[in-house]
């Protein structure tokens, strides 16, 4: 195929390729299939263990704990990035959420698809449980959140949006003050019910389930406001309705941005826990197997 | 309402430098090559005298001083008044021109680096190391750089002598093509420096230097051109000659577009296109070929009241073929399918239709014509666009935001599909551990749809970052073709971040290992360098911030590359 060249040098002796622009549908149906053949091959060993009377416990542990250490190696890619002979992160996502649902069916023939009795036990599997939930919770607000972020007008980056919610306010505060001589009614619809909204940060419920529903209502209650208007003061508030749109979307940015920074937070930080109980766990359990 | 009013602005508002004065004009004048011109010839309101008092500057260069470097863009020419400067036929070291080529690193030595990663922001050990086999003075034209033991550096079997009343550097400048040989100062040397612009309008009035430097172009560059076009490699010499002889050179648009398309942006959608400069028209007749020599130009569809544009036209590709070979073969005359027009500064070289019906078609298999047909719209973006698995085409609305935003210009642009980045940043700090803890880009920059071009540095195919550095610290890696910043020969006088059109270089304030700022002795002013994304040239592996992103997010891609960006769009 032919490419724009450059005059000295070309761009073919570069680095490439750079990415392998395989279809992601291809990708997803070929690594399930590697799955179900891992997961079939797991299961066909645990059988064979089993009819042959062998304590199947200690192998599944084993082979638990190493596949969640491959689970915890991904941390470690992320932060030697500059460690190329690694392999690509997203390649060790991939293998990250893979092994990770490894890890659930290899969990479960280890517990022997029942709850553990013992309290110590019985906080391992809650750790585990958290860790895997959390980690499914990740893999679907990461395909899905992305998308709605996307159908925002305009893009923020997390750490700058305290700093662009300051932005807004000013500007809403400076069109107000311009338009107090001429529209005083907007002056006041400013400081009864738009004062709050661009001053104070949104509720907890909000963060929870973001929605449009305030913004919708103070633009209602603004355009109604344009009856009271003279024409100059109704370019005000078109204005503050743009403002509105802005620190809505800023607003939805920020929740959403930190619901994918938060659940990342205490899925890493259940796993440290849960590493931490599962050793103990593999020190007590060999300190007391009793020779068998 | 009232209008306010407001001097209109004029092209000379600005003249070229600050030097000159009307008896510096008349001496001029007195020397050749002005001295023989026919000033009758010049317009009431583009005099010769005007030209040279608003578009040259007399530059004053000592021995061994660097007038042009090799790989430089340029955008003027250079003629002797008085001295003698040496051009070097030999390609002198790019450690001596002050460039840095950086060597890969090893796995040990990458580890040793980000262990060594500094905590401060912009850590330099030093300030100004300039040095080696070079060095750097400032005068009152500006910083010059000089070769030291010029006499030993250069080999005197090859270079050639300019002296007075000779020009130099006029095809760099004309055909915004790298400089193609070094050239240094031989004593003390008066220079007249002559914006492209000034030079266009002599040449234009002056049928002796026209005639000279067309004579140059032919001999010195076309050809080469020529032999270098693909489809024209199965031709024999004579043939290429001939070809070279009826070829016609022709340039579109203003040479400094990196100034104005953002002006273009702002006026409506339907308009933007018709201001672009026309280079062949939808409906007229052919006549004959048109090869890009530099630059892109827009191929674009009428639709209803506004034009559709169809497929950017990149350098080294064609217009016209089709319709000239559908021609010969029916006899007919055929009319172009399609307008052309220039984005940005676009130069061409045009071919007439008899010229490819009797040499070029002729001496082509059919094989050939038919590939060449081929592949001249496959390597377009939209039309016939390259197969896709779900059959999807690159829609209209990304093809003109790429080409309003200029992005077309990228052979390394970052595309970010938001779709799947989850503005977790791990590309930002994956840049900042391959660069001493400082990101070289930012996670921002226009989206369309969900493609967001990132700011980071694009290395573009026209680098208007690369002219009018003092030092050559900018430059293209001539193996690789990454633009490269060399940080020790950087003298932070921003020339190359104000002329990049997309604000893609940084100037920073440099710091100490305590993170106090490194101030000028002189003025105590913060010292500054220029920075940018450099593709992680001295890493293995590629750019850390797409080995470092997760989610399959990111890209560093040809824009013009119509195949990735397609499979990239409909992943």
């Amino acid at each position: 195929m032919m490419r724009p060249r450059l005059t000295s040098g070309s761009i073919d002796k570069r680095d490439e390729p750079i990415m392998n622009l395989i279809k992601f549908a291809y990708r997803r149906i070929r690594q399930l299939i590697a799955l179900a053949l891992l997961i079939a091959t797991v299961s066909l060993i645990v059988h064979q263990l089993d009819t042959s009377l062998q304590r199947t416990s200690f192998i599944t542990g084993w082979g638990l704990m190493s596949v969640v250490g491959l689970l915890t190696c991904y941390n470690l890619r992320k932060r030697l990035s500059f460690l190329s002979f690694l392999g690509s992160s997203r390649s060790w996502l991939q293998i990250h959420v893979y092994f990770g649902f490894l890890a659930v069916v290899v969990f479960l023939f280890h517990i022997g698809f029942r709850i553990p009795n013992g309290k110590f036990e019985l906080i391992l599997t809650g750790l585990f449980m958290f860790v895997s939930l959390s980690g499914f919770y990740g893999l679907y607000i990461t395909r899905i959140i992305p998308k709605k972020l996307t159908a925002v007008k305009d893009e923020a980056v997390y750490e700058q949006i305290p700093s662009l919610r300051r932005t807004v306010r000013t500007q809403a505060e400076q069109i107000v003050h311009s338009c107090t001589s001429f529209a005083p009614a907007l002056a006041d619809f400013y400081m009864e019910k738009l004062a709050y909204f661009f001053e104070s940060p949104r509720s907890l419920i909000y963060y929870a389930i973001p929605n449009g529903r305030q913004k919708r209502a103070l633009l209602l209650e603004l355009s109604n406001m344009d009856r009271y208007l003279p024409e100059n003061g109704r370019d005000s508030s078109k204005q503050l309705m743009e403002l509105i749109h802005r620190k809505d979307d800023l607003d939805y940015h920020h929740a959403m941005q930190g619901r994918l920074k938060i659940w990342l937070f205490f899925h890493i930080a259940a796993t440290y826990s849960m590493i931490l109980f599962a050793v103990f766990h593999t020190v007590l359990v060999h300190a007391f197997h009793g020779g068998i | 309402m009232e209008a306010t009013t407001s001097k209109r602005p004029n092209r000379w508002d600005e003249p070229f430098g600050d030097t000159m004065t009307s008896e510096v004009v008349d001496g001029v004048l007195q020397k050749a090559p002005f001295c023989d011109m026919n000033r009758d010839s010049f317009p009431a309101q583009l005099q010769l005298q005007d030209i040279i008092l608003n578009d040259t500057r007399v530059c004053n260069f000592q021995e061994g001083d660097i007038v042009i470097r090799e790989g430089d863009y340029g955008n003027s020419a250079f003629l002797v008044l008085d001295g003698r400067v040496d051009v070097s036929l030999t390609s002198l070291p790019e450690s001596m021109l002050g460039r840095a080529t950086p060597a890969k690193r090893g796995w040990l030595k990458t580890i040793a680096q980000h262990l060594k990663n500094s905590r401060t922001n912009e850590f330099r050990k030093s300030a100004n190391v300039l040095g080696g086999s070079f060095g750097a003075r400032k005068s009152k034209d500006g910083t010059r750089i000089f070769l030291q033991n010029v006499s030993q550096v250069l080999d005197s079997e090859n270079v050639v002598s300019i002296t007075n009343g000779q020009l130099f550097g006029e095809l760099a400048a004309f055909s915004r093509s790298p400089r193609t040989a070094t050239v240094i100062a031989r004593g003390d040397v008066q220079l007249l420096e002559i914006r492209w612009q000034g030079l266009r309008d002599i040449i234009r009035f002056d049928p002796v230097l026209r005639n000279y430097l067309d004579h140059l172009y032919r001999e010195n560059s076309l050809l080469v051109h020529l032999r270098e076009t693909p489809f024209l490699g199965e031709l024999e010499n004579e043939e290429l000659q001939q070809i070279a002889d009826a070829a016609v050179f022709s340039s579109y648009g203003e040479f400094d577009w990196q100034n104005h398309f953002r002006k273009i942006n702002q006026t409506n959608l339907s308009e933007r296109i018709t201001l672009e400069p026309l280079i062949r028209r939808e409906g007229d007749y052919v006549n004959d070929l048109v090869l890009i020599r530099n630059g892109f130009a827009r191929l674009s569809r009428e639709v209803g009241h506004g034009h559709q544009t169809l497929a950017y036209l990149g350098k080294g590709e064609i217009y016209g073929l089709k319709e000239i070979t559908d021609g010969y073969r029916s006899d007919k005359k055929i009319p172009f399918d399609f307008s052309l027009r220039a984005v940005g500064h676009t130069e061409t070289i045009t071919i007439p239709s008899e010229v490819v019906e009797k040499i070029i078609i002729p001496n082509l298999s059919e094989q050939s014509v038919e590939r060449l047909l081929n592949q001249q719209w496959l390597s377009n973006l939209a039309v016939n666009p390259p197969p896709s698995d779900n059959g999807s085409e690159i829609e209209t609305g990304l093809i003109e935001f790429l080409g309003e935003f200029r992005f077309i210009n990228g052979t390394q642009t970052m595309l970010i599909d938001l779709d799947r980045c989850t503005r977790c940043d791990d590309c930002v700090r994956a840049c900042a551990a391959a660069h001493d803890n400082n990101p070289r880009f930012t996670r921002e920059g226009p989206k369309f749809g969900n493609q967001m071009v990132a700011s980071a540095c694009m290395h573009c195919s026209d680098p208007v970052c690369m002219i009018g550095c003092p030092t050559g610290a900018i430059g293209r890696d001539m193996t690789t073709g990454n633009i490269l910043i060399n940080d020790q020969t950087c003298i932070g006088c921003s020339t190359c971040a104000n002329s990049c059109p997309y604000d893609n270089i940084k100037m920073v304030e440099i710091s100490d290992r305590r993170g106090n700022p490194l101030v000028d002795e002189d003025s105590k002013l913060p010292i500054l360098k220029a920075t940018k994304c450099d593709l992680c040239s001295d890493q293995h592996g590629g750019p850390a911030c797409v080995q470092g992103c997760p989610h399959d997010a990111m890209i560093r891609l040809n824009t013009n590359d119509a195949t990735t960006l397609n499979q990239w769009v409909h992943r």
